[in-house]
């Protein structure tokens, strides 16, 4: 499973439906209707060092990226180094799946009284960082995702054994502050075989890497995608982690 | 943000307290284990001092908490221990307890949970905060209509974990999530003062002194 995600900057509104036709014309799985919000946050030059003047103090960023597919979550990485993935604890929602151990460990820490912003709150990290972290982060940009579509499709003849390929598409229009920004197109290659084998060696990680980047590029040019940046850096290449990956990515393809 | 309610006393022995709090709720007591550690921003905040420049920018102290018992030990001495990351952490900044004349302490809490990090004290490094103190929260709960009382005690790292005072220590408290939710406030508050009329003779709830829940820090 390997993400990357190509930002259209020169998007024109036939170049969007003239892809949705392309897509349609696959007879895709439907995936619904999406959004996403990416906020830019720069740090506060006045928290600094005793001897240190505001205009010395380095410019450091932090994102929190929010996708309506992973509800509740928000992804956040600061200085392209560092990530986080932070929930509201929804009670409701957490006990309908009590077996994962994901959400037994939320559970159990629930239980014990350790988080009190439980039930009906919306709060997420992102408001905490605005209303209460002023001193360090200011809000610079926040970027909007709209109108925007998900796909699977399944692609014959881009490997040797005949067999499709599966990718999940998604598309979305961006706004900075209101105004159109460009199309983007988050391109996930789904393959099965990555997912079953999690031990595998860091030679074994940039084999298969390479190979899902590859096939996005082929995918890429078979199907004449518009020309945009295509971004599918990631945040550690020792240590693949899916979420802070797209996190990375789509930062640096809503640079604006 | 969570608007919380709370009124708080503290007892030498909890045997007669815990049978009280048990036939007066009628459950048995929920086992409470915290381990918190406290962080402050590595840097001053000093803003740009003009005349008719009014600031009202805070810096605070947070609180990161987990679940974590009597076998744990210290973490701060040692940053790099994997034992920062493999777990699920709420990070909390608490404002200054609400002025006025009030029957309960009415206290904003701003919080998020952390469900992953690779390197979380690498993240609250970059976010601009170090770690200060951390102590451990160990005793029950019980939960009465919309309160939840807390009975424990705090301890703290001497080569071990100690006691860091021998009283255990009472906190009755109600969440309220939204803050134009005044119904709930209000039902919160009458809850609340029903249940000290309640327990009085027993202990004594009472408000806590207000400057010492502050969660700001002071640069001067």
């Amino acid at each position: 499973m390997q993400n990357s995600v190509l930002f259209v900057q020169n998007a024109t509104p036939t170049t969007i439906t003239t892809f949705h036709d392309l897509l349609s014309n696959e007879l895709p799985q439907s995936l619904g209707p999406w959004n996403f919000e990416l906020k830019i946050f720069l740090n506060n030059k006045f928290s600094r060092p005793a001897n240190f003047e505001p205009n010395q103090i380095a410019n450091r960023y932090l994102y929190t990226l929010q996708l309506s597919y992973y509800s509740n979550q928000t992804i956040s990485i600061i200085n392209n180094s560092k990530s986080i993935i932070t929930k509201i604890p929804n009670t409701g929602t957490l006990f309908n799946d009590s077996s994962s151990p994901e959400n037994s460990a939320l559970i159990e820490h629930i239980k014990h009284g350790c988080a009190n912003n439980m039930g009906t709150t919306m709060e997420n990290f992102e408001r905490l960082i605005t209303k209460k972290l002023a001193s360090l982060w200011t809000v610079k940009q926040t970027i909007k995702g709209e109108g925007g579509y998900g796909y699977i499709i399944s692609v014959p003849g881009l490997n040797e054994n005949g067999q499709n390929e599966k990718f999940r598409l998604r598309t979305s229009n961006c706004f900075l502050h209101g105004l159109f920004k460009g199309f983007l197109i988050e391109i996930e290659h789904l393959d099965d075989e990555i997912q079953q084998d999690d031990n595998l060696e860091r030679n074994g990680l940039i084999v298969k890497f390479t190979n899902s980047i590859n096939k996005i590029k082929s995918l890429i040019d078979l199907y004449k995608f518009p020309e945009g940046n295509l971004c599918f850096n990631v945040l550690n290449e020792t240590k693949l982690d899916y979420l802070s990956d797209l996190c990375q990515q789509y930062c640096d393809a809503l640079q604006f | 943000m969570v608007q919380q309610l709370s009124l708080y006393s503290a007892t030498r022995s909890a045997d007669v307290l815990l049978i009280t709090l048990e036939s007066l709720t009628g459950m048995r007591p929920q086992p409470m284990e915290q381990h918190t550690v406290v962080l402050r921003p590595k840097f001053p905040f000093r803003p740009e001092q003009k005349a008719g420049k009014i600031n009202q920018i805070e810096s605070y102290r947070i609180r990161m908490t987990r679940k974590g018992g009597a076998e744990d030990r210290e973490l701060m001495s040692d940053l790099q221990s994997p034992r920062w990351n493999n777990c699920i952490w709420t990070l909390q900044i608490a404002d200054i307890p609400a002025a006025g004349k009030r029957s309960v302490l009415v206290q904003n809490l701003y919080e998020t949970t952390i469900v992953q990090a690779d390197d979380i004290l690498g993240y609250m490094d970059e976010l601009g905060y170090m770690p200060e103190t951390e102590y451990w929260v160990r005793g029950v709960r019980f939960f009465y209509n919309d309160v939840i009382i807390e009975v424990f005690r705090v301890y703290h790292w001497k080569e071990q974990q100690e006691l860091l005072d021998p009283k255990y220590q009472v906190r009755c408290l109600v969440n309220v999530a939204r803050l134009n939710d005044l119904d709930s406030v209000a039902r919160g508050t009458k809850q609340l003062e029903a249940l000290k009329t309640e327990l009085s003779g027993l202990i004594e709830l009472d408000l806590y002194e207000r400057t010492s829940l502050d969660g700001r820090v002071n640069w001067n």
